[in-house]
């Protein structure tokens, strides 16, 4: 019975959500949207699960001084201040007429000027860090994609060094006024040859991985609608 | 395929049907609206009648009457101008009943060329540059435009119920303590179109949702049972299942428009079926018909070759790696959700690189993105260890919620990388820009990388970067690869062959449509095209 009831409901639920994809009326839009809303509902629990399952493991850290404990007792801190600040500040309007802090039921806290302040100031700067970061990550791997080891390797090499030279505006330039002017437009702009390598080899091969990916997750689903593959009991089938 | 799984297919049918019908029925309607009038089928439009036309004859718009009352047209009305003719209506097909086609046949005054099916890629034709040919069908275009802002179409629709049509918003509360008004938002007024205009989608309508969902605070109060009674009878009327509607098309030039072409008495229609997605219906059926075929054929025991995967033989490898060197191993099963068919496909492979690692009592690090998840993978890497015979090895904190956002969890896993020194990595699932930061950060620690995604915007960065890459239906069909069980390596045969199956209908089509288009025959290739349409929404 505790291998079979999950297994139930999660066929019907998968055999209802296929078939709500193929019927558009009212009623199927409709328990589309009360699944979805389910779904939030337990997601928003959850996160009250993951908060704790982090706290606790950063606790622990602190508290046995485990190596590099300092990173973890920055994550409790920075957590106790953002959810004070969240929520107890919510909790307050500063009266710009009086000047003074007055009680209010509740405000988004995007109009709780502390916690905006720390959003933007603290951990948006903090995330464009990291992402700007990913610009020097592609530099140290752009070195070593583009090394022509063979036919295949020297292909990728060539097909990129037109890409990054047609979306230069200098390059294109000085392409266009030494070769495509002079031949009377008998030899093709930079930026055609991109875009023609961008549509239609590119879009090939990325279409063709979608279709494959299609398919085997269709088969995925076939596998976890029947139960031969069970991954919400933990277990991979019978 | 197992007898339970067929059975539980079986109900899943007939629940569905069970829970439609229930959710049809299940909105309550208002004892406002309880009273609307029967069904009246599109097709039965009638015809225009002059009843329909005197009874919306008022006084034309004066400039000494600031607030316009909701019935006072915007244009005079004028009987010289010609009226549209042949107002008819249509069900759009394929929708959830939201939606209503008008077609009229042009008024005869009305000499401005017909609008473009399709929206027209506009170049200024002062450009240099432009061929002669392209600069004079711009001309055109711009001359047909300027025609056609010269008269137009107007739309009014009422509710059958109702005795006049209303050009302007009623006056209702906003519910605020001072008893001030504002312009009634869900008003669907008249709808004025260019000159050429054909036909007109009407997609305003309005499905009621049950109480409570549809509130919304207007004020510091909340609302009364009496305010959400009058919000809920005011948006009724938008409500294609509790009323009829009457439409006019009146032809508008120069502020003034013609007598009235109406139609009265019909209402948009749910389908029960999408006909624009009945090809990918047909090859969802297909595809799984021949998956479940090869399932129960592998039931006999016959052999199934699979190509060999080096990615997945090296799971192993790496893992006994980690153990030789005393190191961790990192999983992350990536962004997506619990429910995304990328993270129920992580945490099959979990479960394989947990029990191998159990067995040779190497550390495993799973850091998560989503608490969901986080809850789930713990479930998958306790069953590894109690299958593998070390449950005491492990260990619930390994297993944990890190954060979020996405470049919080991009630097707290590469800070991981770094300060554990892990061994091996593992990326199975969907990744996004920050695919790259993690990649590198193993790369660069030395970590043995192994990655299976089907986010195939990402594969040229973990290509790089990484040991052995899954692309795509490799990391989907991991599950099979690693279990060996040969009613999944089934489901893999079937999906090749559907794949083998679907590609030859698509060289073929394409050879066709261009054959059957050289030859004259410009219908059976569009049809051929249409085959293979996919329309969003």
């Amino acid at each position: 019975m505790r291998r079979q009831v999950p297994f139930i409901i999660a066929t019907v639920a998968g055999v209802l959500m296929l078939v709500q994809f193929f019927v558009p009326a009212h009623g199927m839009v409709r328990m589309q949207t009360v699944f979805t809303l389910y779904t939030r509902i337990i997601g928003g629990f959850a996160m009250v699960l993951g908060v704790a399952s982090l706290m606790q493991v950063s606790w622990v850290r602190v508290k046995r001084r485990a190596d590099n404990w300092p990173f973890a007792l920055t994550t409790i801190l920075g957590f106790v201040v953002m959810f004070s600040v969240g929520v107890l500040g919510g909790f307050f309007i500063h009266d710009p007429t009086t000047g003074k802090l007055t009680w209010s039921a509740g405000i988004a806290p995007d109009k709780n000027p502390v916690f905006g302040w720390l959003f933007y100031n603290v951990y948006t700067t903090m995330d464009a860090t990291i992402f700007s970061l990913l610009a020097f990550y592609m530099a140290s791997a752009a070195y070593r994609a583009m090394r022509a080891r063979d036919l295949t390797a020297g292909m990728l090499l060539g097909a990129a060094i037109i890409v990054m030279l047609g979306r230069a505006p200098l390059t294109a330039y000085f392409w266009d006024m030494w070769l495509v002017k002079p031949t009377d437009h008998q030899i093709a702009s930079l930026g055609e040859i991109t875009e023609w390598l961008l549509t239609y080899p590119n879009t090939a091969a990325t279409r063709a991985l979608m279709f494959g990916t299609g398919l085997a997750a269709l088969a995925q689903g076939v596998r976890i609608l029947v139960g031969l593959e069970r991954p919400y009991m933990a277990g991979t089938g019978d | 395929m197992s007898r339970s799984g067929v059975m539980c297919a079986l109900i899943g049918v007939c629940i569905t049907a069970a829970v439609a019908l229930t959710c049809c029925a299940s909105a309550a309607p208002l004892a406002a609206v309880e009273s609307a009038p029967a069904v009246v089928s599109t097709e039965s439009a009638s015809a225009p009648t002059p009843e329909s036309a005197s009874a919306t004859e008022s006084a034309p718009a004066t400039e000494s009457a600031p607030p316009p009352g909701p019935t006072q047209p915007d244009f005079v009305e004028d009987p010289s101008l010609s009226p549209p003719g042949s107002l008819v209506t249509k069900d759009v097909p394929g929708d959830e009943g939201g939606a209503l086609l008008l077609m009229w046949e042009p008024s005869p005054d009305d000499t401005a060329p017909p609008m473009p099916r399709e929206r027209e890629q506009r170049t200024d034709p002062a450009l240099k540059w432009l061929p002669k040919q392209q600069r004079a069908r711009e001309l055109a275009n711009i001359a047909a435009a300027e025609a056609r802002s010269k008269c137009g179409y107007v739309v009014l629709r009422k509710t059958s119920a109702e005795s006049e049509y209303a050009w302007h918003p009623s006056m209702v509360p906003t519910g605020n303590p001072d008893g001030s008004e504002q312009e009634d938002p869900d008003f669907a007024g008249p709808e004025t179109l260019p000159g050429g205009t054909r036909e007109f989608k009407d997609e305003s309508f309005v499905f009621l949702v049950p109480p409570g969902e549809d509130s919304e605070l207007v004020s510091d109060k909340p609302p009364t049972l009496e305010d959400l009674q009058k919000l809920r009878t005011r948006r009724a009327k938008n409500d294609p299942r509790y009323n009829t509607y009457d439409y006019e098309v009146r032809f508008t030039k120069d502020g003034r428009m013609s007598l009235p072409a109406a139609v009265q008495g019909v209402r948009p229609r749910g389908n029960l079926f999408n006909p624009w997605w009945a090809n990918m219906a047909i090859v969802i059926l297909l595809s799984g018909g021949l998956i479940l075929g090869f399932i129960y054929t592998a039931r006999s025991g016959r052999a199934l070759y699979v190509r060999p995967i080096a990615g997945l033989q090296a799971v192993d490898d790496a893992v006994g790696r980690a153990t030789e060197m005393g190191r961790p191993i990192l999983f992350s099963a990536g962004f997506g959700g619990v429910g995304d068919l990328s993270t129920i496909a992580a945490m099959v492979v979990l479960g394989r690189i947990a029990r191998v690692a159990a067995e040779h009592g190497t550390q495993i690090i799973v850091p998560c993105l989503d608490p969901l998840v986080m809850a789930a993978l713990r479930e998958v890497v306790r069953e590894a260890y109690m299958t593998a015979g070390r449950p005491e090895d492990y260990r619930e904190d390994r297993i944990y919620f890190l954060t979020g956002a996405q470049f919080a969890y991009a630097a707290g896993v590469s800070g991981l990388i770094v300060r554990e020194r892990v061994a091996a990595c593992f990326y199975m699932g969907s990744f996004f820009a920050e695919s790259l930061i993690l990649a590198e950060t193993g790369a660069m620690a030395g970590a043995i990388q192994i990655v299976g995604t089907d986010a195939y915007t990402q594969l040229p960065f973990f290509i790089t970067a990484c040991d052995y890459t899954l692309m795509c239906e490799e990391y989907y069909g991991a599950s099979a690869y690693l279990s060996r069980e040969p009613r999944l390596l089934g489901s893999l045969k079937g999906q090749d062959y559907s794949k083998l199956i679907i590609a030859v209908a698509m060289v073929a089509s394409v050879i066709l449509a261009t054959v059957l288009s050289r030859m004259g025959a410009a219908g059976m290739a569009e049809f051929l095209q249409e085959l293979f349409h996919y329309r969003a929404g």
